[in-house]
């Protein structure tokens, strides 16, 4: 509560401050003036020739201003300027320029009609500053009308005295931020000592850290993923926090533009490979050896080896925030900003570098899951008795197998182009940047399915045993899956409609893309038939699955409208594909996997998540994520950019910005409950049976709740109905053969097998 | 969390008895988990090395340090002794019958592929564009010192293949003679590499430069991308020489050369499919 507050109050605090006032006003932001209305900051280079590198006591300097670029000149004025010095005086040399009180040089009224200006500065007569020059320019068409293309820029130099010592760079650490980002982290803290048992000595909590830092135990590392993944996930909110404190209103400062391309960096990144894909591998680590049967996975070392290297390649990524400033160059990376003389922060190497590490990370999950579920199943344990979870998990990491090694190598390609200059992406040699589009969207695509496959495998499991009944169509759902996957890998071109690629591949992505929908449908219409007519147990589980479906739909029915070029050409860049994305990731993957959270707990655990604070977690998860992301369906219809900083007023765009920070606070809060209600049940423990639900259908829940240190005490035969004799006390039982059709095979054996397994406990 | 878990962990140390399989015991009664640091240091020391090649930093070094430290304290358990190997072999179609460690083997070359797809697409992509005004590689270098590296690697493929067939067949000497013959092979291969591109980036009188062009990127990166494979396969055939010096290797726990082979194999044929003729040949 008191981060919330905190947060309001830093939002609100610097939104009073940032009047739009004229080029010499005091509060400016920092790409320079907005005092003529419309038009873009950052499209006309500022010149301020004449500074000394070193400067001598006293001596008079000549300045030159000018102003590069702009829109053409006419009417009455063409262009003005502020320059501002921390030592030193200025002096006007004619009638086109002044000195105002504060020691600034501007432009006057004579002065307004032209783009170059000179003017005299007389260095101070200390000889051990620095003196650090900050100059203002904006270029104007005359029009005066509020619509014009003005455009405006800031250029910053540097000038020291022959004692100086040689300044400090200014780091970009997310500064203002910095005390909340803090905070965070305290409450973190706090969430882990509550999580640590009562009347543990020091041997204890050694003892089990060490285990923790050497297991090899699928279930381990599937909970060290989790617990890492929810870290991030909590550090990418603050993220996703600052971005939206900074649109709260208009023309805010509360963020530089510089932290606000880092924090959106940082955002993206954390949310899809530090926090979404390790939650996926931390439930598939613990909950698919399991359901097949398996006592571990094909290769528990490597297994081992994928997960150190997640935290290995997270603190690479985040080291940027010593080094003035992480990665800034959006999740994508696109060249030829990627690798322009602006970007060159050790930040964005070392970004690249990390991924680096993750991309190893994730080819080595992907071969060890494939090589588990294609050979490790327990007996009886065919393909088509896999569960769906199991299934989501098999074509995941066939997508990671296929695509993750594209992504490393152009990375890879990308560093080298960044640290030695070679020529993949570089126009000057001959290079491409559109190439590197390529390669990123040919991994970036499977991807985006890379975290949406498994979330369709949890809704699966969930909404089939809180139904009490078996998934409708077990088989047209592993074939939708495949689909899906397959199709993946011929869709990435709809990112790159607006690229100028070839019209007829731009068609072929389009037809493609469309036909997403197809598979897509076929699972959405199954988990429909799954609920109707089920008897439905209403838990938290069950709700977010519910949830997911809802606006999964949503987001994969924007998703059809961006997958139309004519369309997309409108909409690509704008907040509308933000909300398209965010109720696809955060509707889909997050709702499915808090979900999977409420459903897999008791099996994890031993025990149950309270419902109460579940029902409130979900609600206001629900609600805080609609009111967040709703409102930019509207904000790209009115065509506000996407990783921009600033918004301008009266163009509409202020009550929809508004709504969607407020939305976001309700969701960090309804996030924190989480966290609240895991303390709370550990304290309060229901303790959950062997099969938790009373109903579920795979292997998971035959083994006990928590599972043994090898997972089953004795591995079991899965066989289904036709294959078993009737045991001698369930001869002549009722439930011999219940309600599923004779065509019905596979989803619903392993219930029905259970209690005739052979040597399960 | 589960308190009942921690409770009855070992705290570290227990090793898997059997050596010579990076697996666990499908159906053997014993509930003793693995418990190695292993994977912990090899992270450790990738992150630092990572990091100080990209800030150009000195403590590469410790990085390559306490990698090679992880690296060893995860073969140790296999090095010193032969054992039997006892493969655990999928049970189910369509491996029926094929030991997991080889169906890893193959899924990880198939990552292999992808890597090598991307570089070559890349060239293939630059190279199409240019049309004639592209100044292929081969137009710099000697093509006697590309033949004499083809024959090499081919050569040591049929040298790893005989050091398996000896192991198979208990011939200790005859299989050491097949692993040193390869490593030299390979190691050779890296040398006449090494003279390539030392004299096309510094003794003719145009450089030709990985910085210099697309053309020099395209074949610098794709080929370096390869001459690693090349230089990590020679270090796990020091590893397989290694052990073998030691009586490591026999007729029944000889698997790891095989699935080694795989990858040599796999090496050598990326050099004689795509990259030997795309680079050297047109």
């Amino acid at each position: 509560m008191a981060v919330c507050l905190l947060l309001v109050l830093g939002a609100v605090a610097p939104a009073s401050l940032s009047l739009s006032g004229g080029i010499s006003s005091p509060t400016l932001p920092a790409e320079g003036c907005t005092c003529h209305g419309g038009g873009k900051p950052g499209a006309v280079t500022p010149h301020l020739d004449g500074v000394p590198s070193q400067y001598e006591p006293s001596k008079v300097y000549q300045l030159n201003i000018s102003i590069e670029g702009g829109p053409p000149i006419g009417g009455v004025n063409a262009g003005g300027f502020n320059l501002a010095a921390t030592g030193g005086a200025f002096l006007s040399l004619n009638e086109t320029t002044q000195v105002f009180p504060s020691g600034e040089i501007g432009h006057t009224t004579a002065g307004n009609n032209q783009r170059a200006w000179v003017v005299q500065w007389t260095a101070p007569a200390e000889t051990d500053k620095v003196v650090d020059f900050r100059l203002l320019t904006n270029a104007v068409d005359g029009s005066a009308s509020p619509d014009a293309p003005d455009q405006w820029n800031r250029a910053t130099a540097q000038s020291m005295g022959p004692d100086a010592s040689a300044p400090t760079t200014s780091t970009e650490l997310i500064d203002g931020p910095t005390a909340f980002v803090l905070l965070a982290m305290a409450m973190l803290a706090i969430v882990v000592y509550a999580l640590i048992p009562k009347g543990w000595s020091k041997e204890d909590f050694y003892q089990t850290i060490w285990a923790y830092l050497t297991t090899t135990d699928h279930k381990r590392v599937g909970m060290l993923y989790i617990a890492t993944g929810f870290a991030f996930f909590f550090l990418g909110g603050i993220m996703a926090l600052l971005i939206r404190v900074q649109l709260a209103f208009p023309e805010n400062d509360f963020l530089s533009p510089s932290q606000y391309n880092q924090a959106f960096t940082m955002h993206g990144t954390t949310m899809i490979f530090l926090a979404a894909m390790p939650i996926i591998f931390g439930f598939a680590n613990f909950v698919v050896p399991l359901q097949i049967g398996a006592r571990d996975l094909a290769f528990p070392r490597i297994n081992a080896l994928g997960y150190w290297l997640l935290p290995a390649g997270a603190s690479i990524i985040y080291l940027g925030l010593f080094t003035g400033g992480t990665g800034d160059v959006g999740w994508t990376g696109y060249p030829p900003y990627s690798e322009s003389p602006t970007s060159q922060s050790p930040g964005t190497q070392l970004w690249v570098m990390g991924q680096v590490l993750l991309g190893i990370s994730s080819t080595l999950t992907g071969v060890n899951f494939i090589a588990t579920i294609m050979t490790l199943r327990a007996p009886g344990v065919t393909l088509l008795r896999v569960p769906l979870f199991t299934w989501s998990i098999l074509i995941t990491v066939f997508l990671l197998l296929l695509a993750i090694p594209v992504l490393t190598i152009a990375l890879v390609m990308l560093l080298l182009d960044r640290l030695i200059g070679t020529a993949f992406f570089d126009p000057s040699k001959g290079g491409d940047p559109v190439l590197w589009q390529h390669l990123f969207w040919y991994f970036g695509h499977p991807e985006v399915y890379i975290v949406i496959i498994p979330a369709f495998g949890v809704v699966s499991e969930v909404t089939a045993t809180m139904a009490r009944r078996p998934i409708f169509g077990y088989r047209s759902m592993v074939y939708a899956l495949v689909g899906l996957g397959a199709l993946s890998y011929i869709v990435w071109g709809h990112h790159m409609f607006t690229s100028g690629a070839n019209p007829l591949f731009r068609f072929l992505v389009m037809f493609t893309t469309m036909l997403v929908a197809v598979p897509t449908g076929i699972k959405i219409f199954n988990w429909l038939a799954t609920l109707t007519g089920g008897a439905l147990v209403l838990n938290t589980a069950l709700l977010f699955s519910v949830g997911f479906i809802a606006t999964f739909t949503m987001g994969g029915i924007s998703g059809m409208f961006l997958a139309s070029i004519p369309i997309d050409l409108h909409f690509h860049d704008t907040y509308f594909v933000v909300a398209h994305f965010h109720y696809v990731l955060f509707g889909g993957t997050i709702f499915a996997f808090l979900s999977a959270v409420y459903y897999w707990y008791p099996k994890i655990t031993g025990h149950f998540l309270n419902e109460r604070i579940g029902l409130v977690h979900f609600l206001g998860t629900f609600v805080g994520f609609n009111v967040t992301f709703y409102p930019m369906h509207e904000l790209g219809l009115l065509g506000m950019p996407r990783r921009t900083a600033f918004y301008v007023a009266g163009r509409g765009l202020e009550f929809d910005n508004l709504l969607a920070t407020v939305g976001a606070f309700i969701l960090a809060v309804s996030s924190a409950l989480l966290a609240v209600n895991i303390v709370y049940s550990r304290r309060n423990r229901v303790q959950a049976k062997d099969d938790a639900w009373e109903s579920g259908w795979s292997l998971e829940w035959v083994t006990s709740s928590p599972p043994p240190e090898h997972s089953f005490l004795k591995i079991p035969t899965l066989l289904v109905q036709s294959e078993v004799e009737p045991l001698p006390e369930e001869q002549g039982s009722p439930e011999a053969n219940p309600a599923i059709g004779s065509g019905l095979t596979a989803a619903a054996l392993p219930k029905r097998s259970r209690r005739r397994t052979k040597g399960s406990p | 969390m589960s308190d009942a878990a921690m409770a009855t962990a070992p705290a570290g140390g227990a090793h898997e008895a059997q050596a010579g399989a990076d697996l666990h015991h499908h159906d053997e009664e014993h509930t003793e988990g693995i418990y190695t640091i292993a994977p912990l240091v090899v992270s450790l020391g990738l992150a630092v090395a990572a990091t100080s090649l990209v800030l150009r930093s000195p403590l590469i070094f410790l990085g390559m340090g306490i990698f090679s430290y992880g690296a060893w304290l995860w073969l140790r358990e296999y090095l010193p002794t032969r054992a039997d190997e006892h493969p655990v072999v999928s049970t189910h179609a369509p491996f029926a019958g094929i030991e997991v460690r080889k169906v890893g083997i193959w899924l990880f070359l198939m990552t292999e592929m992808m890597v090598f797809s991307s570089l070559v697409s890349t060239y293939v992509r630059y190279r199409l564009e240019a049309g004639a005004d592209w100044v292929p590689a081969a137009s710099h270098q000697d093509l006697f010192l590309g033949s004499l590296n083809t024959f090499i690697l081919l050569s040591s493929s049929f040298t790893l293949a005989t050091a398996l067939d000896a192991a198979r067949h208990g011939k200790q000497q005859r299989m050491m003679y097949g692993l040193v013959i390869t490593l030299m092979c390979g190691v050779a291969f890296l040398l006449i590499k090494a003279v390539e591109w030392y004299e096309m980036i510094y003794l003719e009188p145009e450089p030709f430069t990985p910085w210099g062009s697309v053309e020099g990127t395209t074949f610098y990166v794709t080929t370096g991308t390869h001459g690693g494979h090349v230089l990590g396969g020679v270090i796990v055939l020091g590893y397989l020489i290694y052990k073998g010096a030691n009586r490591g290797w026999g007729p029944t726990n000889s698997n790891s050369i095989e699935y080694f082979g795989l990858y040599w194999h796999f090496v050598d044929i990326i050099w004689a499919l795509p990259v030997f003729p795309f680079f050297y040949l047109i």
